[in-house]
């Protein structure tokens, strides 16, 4: 049974997922409904969802299935069962298990006529891809030649998970703990002397023993130095340094971020007064969130407290990235930045995090994610959102 | 995501290696007549890169532009931010920015004069940026190239092969620590994550399957710029004791060059199959590690000498559990050394 396939009653539902339980059952069909919807609103006969190793929240969002291999496909027609297509073996038995998928088929990069005989079996005249921007060559070469029209249904699908379900936001639900667990980790294994490479390996065994899938974890220490985030080095960690997170575990399909800074030993004023500006901008980005906001309003909110105290400078890209970003079934879905006018409606998660560099303190991470209910954000991680200190407790 | 350590260490890898590799690209690029060539990689493929420069697409994508004289720029989608990071740990100098890889290729020929633009590795290229570079610079003439990188990696210097040696025993100690009694699944995960990333390990990809106390774990480790693949099932069933066998009869027959039918005929030979069960024996290339070899059309052919190569040896019992012994071996001219065990 596959890891991710953890409820033993789905491996009752082999073939078209007509076996799965209700509230499973009752998700696929909202998810296909909802895509299906989309593909008819843009004249779409089917929607093929290409997941390479590095993006597969389509592919999972459609079969909610964990695959590894290089290049895995799951097509969707407008009447129908689904059929998903692997280059990894394990990867069929992995997607029939999760109960939404039963026709799987294997393919190789130099062998797709089981996944071009599908789409000219069921007449595609116009089909859109999913991640059609990173379809390779080879494949996109035999698709193209199976299928008159390919569009991209790159956006199609990304509107379509955006609003979670209560299904989803369920599993979200456990997945933060996950996330509350590694801040708890990250905090109590820090003290002078250890590596960043260290810090990483204990938040990285922690985690796996807890179930997570995967992890996106970036990292910095030092002092008012830091300028950014990146992946861990040889450094040790001193005294009076400030550690800084951002801390992404993949559990049941969803990414939970949280970021955090935590000090070596006492907080200094320096530190403590940074981390007050990024909490007011994190606060300030919470309280204006509603349904319908638009990711430029909740960023504004954010900006106009560095700006309120003469930090606005450091909200442009020559410091920092975003001020915050979607996620779910992907880790950096659209960004919380003045000028991107998307709308995030009722059940958008996404994750409010200022981080930037300023003088005060050198870079500084903070922030949490959150759901967009009707009465406002609600956090979906618990972890207190204070200034941490290595001093608070060790287990080294 | 790369998470784990990263770093640039000329007691690795001595300096002048790092130049040597991109000039024998070079003199491949000079036979084809192509005066830029392009590497493109993503975070999950990004050893192409990673062998000429030492820098790992920790994160998204990066594309290498490298001329028929000269040193190779990297090109990027990424912040500037990053820059100081990413010249701390590796070779390049030359670092640029943009919004649009179309943009970046046309800024960096622009003072060049027009001539021939090769894609390496093109079947692997998304398709839709293959479009946009031709587009940006049509002046310029495109062609498909071959796995040139890939295929440079298939053969370890002595410098790679202590690196992967050193990594080696790093990972021995890691199935050691997964093998401990007791453990479930994602415990035995935990165990080998701590051991591997306190080692110095850059990446891990981990792949688990468990029912009934029958336990299956696949690793794919990063070490710097090198891989090794294992999998191990634990459990009691009888027939996992000849997966011993069968690897020992595989890697007695492995010489550089052998055909791979004689391989899995060795092995199968030496596999006790429960009734109904199948068994597939199959190798792949370091060089093609991140991807277990899915992304190389297939061949007869087993490895060549001096190339690090994945033995895996599967059984799929009739009601479809699955065993796998998988080990990474170094294929030496007096035959195969084991050494993932």
């Amino acid at each position: 049974m596959s890891i991710q396939a953890s409820a033993a009653q789905k491996l009752a539902a082999p073939g078209s997922g007509g076996g799965l339980l209700g509230e499973d059952a009752a998700e696929r069909a909202l998810r296909y409904e909802k895509v299906r919807a989309a593909m008819a609103g843009q004249g779409l006969d089917a929607v093929l969802a290409f997941a390479p190793i590095w993006r597969r929240e389509n592919l999972r969002y459609l079969t909610d299935a964990s695959v590894g291999g290089a290049a895995t496909f799951a097509l969707l027609a407008a009447n129908g069962d689904p059929v998903a297509f692997t280059t990894r073996a394990e990867d069929a038995a992995a997607i029939r298990a999760a109960g939404w998928v039963g026709d799987v088929r294997r393919i190789r990069i130099d062998d797709t006529r089981e996944l071009t005989g599908a789409l000219r079996d069921l007449g595609v005249t116009r089909l859109g891809v999913g991640h059609l921007e990173l379809l390779p060559l080879a494949f996109s070469r035999v698709i193209r030649g199976a299928v008159p029209e390919v569009v991209s249904a790159s956006k199609l699908l990304d509107g379509a998970r955006m609003v979670k379900s209560a299904w989803e936001l369920a599993r979200m639900r456990k997945a933060a703990l996950v996330s509350d667990a590694a801040w708890r980790t990250f905090v109590e294994v820090l003290e002078p002397g250890i590596t960043e490479y260290d810090i990483v390996a204990e938040v990285e065994a922690d985690i796996k023993r807890l179930g997570a899938e995967d992890n996106f974890m970036l990292i910095a220490s030092g002092r008012d130095e830091v300028l950014g985030m990146t992946p861990p080095g040889r450094r040790r960690i001193e005294v009076g340094d400030m550690v800084r997170t951002e801390l992404t575990p993949q559990t049941d399909g969803y990414w939970l971020q949280i970021c955090r800074s935590v000090t070596v030993g006492p907080v200094s004023g320096a530190q403590q007064k940074s981390f007050e500006l990024f909490h007011e901008a994190a606060e300030a980005g919470f309280a204006v969130v509603r349904p319908g906001i638009t990711a430029h309003e909740v960023a504004v909110a954010e900006n106009d407290v560095f700006r309120k105290h003469g930090y606005g400078e450091y909200c442009t890209s020559q410091w920092t990235r975003v001020r915050g970003h979607g996620l779910g079934l992907h880790l950096d879905e659209t960004p919380i930045i003045e000028g991107n006018q998307t709308v995030l409606p009722e059940g958008a998660t996404f994750i409010i995090h200022p981080n930037t560099y300023t003088p005060i303190a050198g870079y500084h991470v903070f922030g949490d994610q959150v759901v967009v209910t009707a009465a406002g954000a609600e956090y979906l991680v618990s972890t207190e959102r204070r200034m941490f200190s290595s001093d608070e407790g060790s287990r080294r | 995501m790369k998470r784990g350590l990263v770093v640039l260490d000329p007691a690795e890898i001595p300096t002048a290696e790092w130049g040597e590799r991109v000039r024998a690209v070079q003199a491949e690029l000079r036979a084809a007549g192509v005066d830029v060539a392009l590497v493109y990689n993503d975070v999950s493929r990004g050893d192409d890169i990673g062998y000429l420069t030492n820098l790992v697409i920790y994160w998204n994508e990066g594309m290498l532009a490298i001329p028929v004289e000269g040193e190779a720029t990297l090109l990027t989608k990424l912040s500037k931010r990053v820059f100081s990071w990413m010249q701390k740990t590796s070779v390049l100098e030359d670092l640029r920015s943009g919004q649009t890889l179309g943009k970046l290729v046309a800024g960096y020929v622009a003072d060049r004069p027009a001539g021939t633009i090769g894609f390496i590795d093109a079947d692997l290229w998304p398709a839709a940026y293959v479009e946009e570079i031709a587009a940006a610079v049509p002046e310029w003439t495109t062609v498909e190239l071959g796995p040139l990188v890939r295929d440079a990696r298939k053969i370890l210097s002595p410098a790679e092969l202590g690196v992967i040696r050193s990594a080696a025993g790093v990972l021995r100690d890691a199935l050691a620590a997964a093998d401990t009694g007791g453990l479930d699944m994602r415990g035995r995960m935990g165990a080998f994550e701590s051991v591997a990333r306190h080692g110095g390990f850059t990446d891990v990809l981990l792949r688990g399957t468990e029912a009934d106390g029958h336990v299956t774990i696949e690793t794919a480790g990063e070490y710097r710029q090198s891989w090794l693949l294992t999998g191990r099932t634990y459990g009691d069933a009888a027939f996992l004791g000849s997966l011993a066998d069968a690897q020992r009869a595989a890697l007695a027959a492995i010489a550089p060059g052998v055909a791979w039918s004689k391989v899995e005929a060795a092995a199968l030979a030496a596999l006790a199959l429960p009734d109904g069960a199948t068994a597939v024996v199959t190798w792949s290339s370091q060089a093609d590690f991140a991807n277990r070899g899915e992304l190389r059309p297939t061949s007869p052919a087993g490895p060549a000498a001096g190339e690090v190569a994945a033995l895996q040896l599967e059984v799929i019992e009739e009601g479809g559990r699955r065993s796998v012994l998988t080990d990474t071996f170094l294929t030496a001219a007096g035959g195969a050394e084991l050494l993932s065990a």
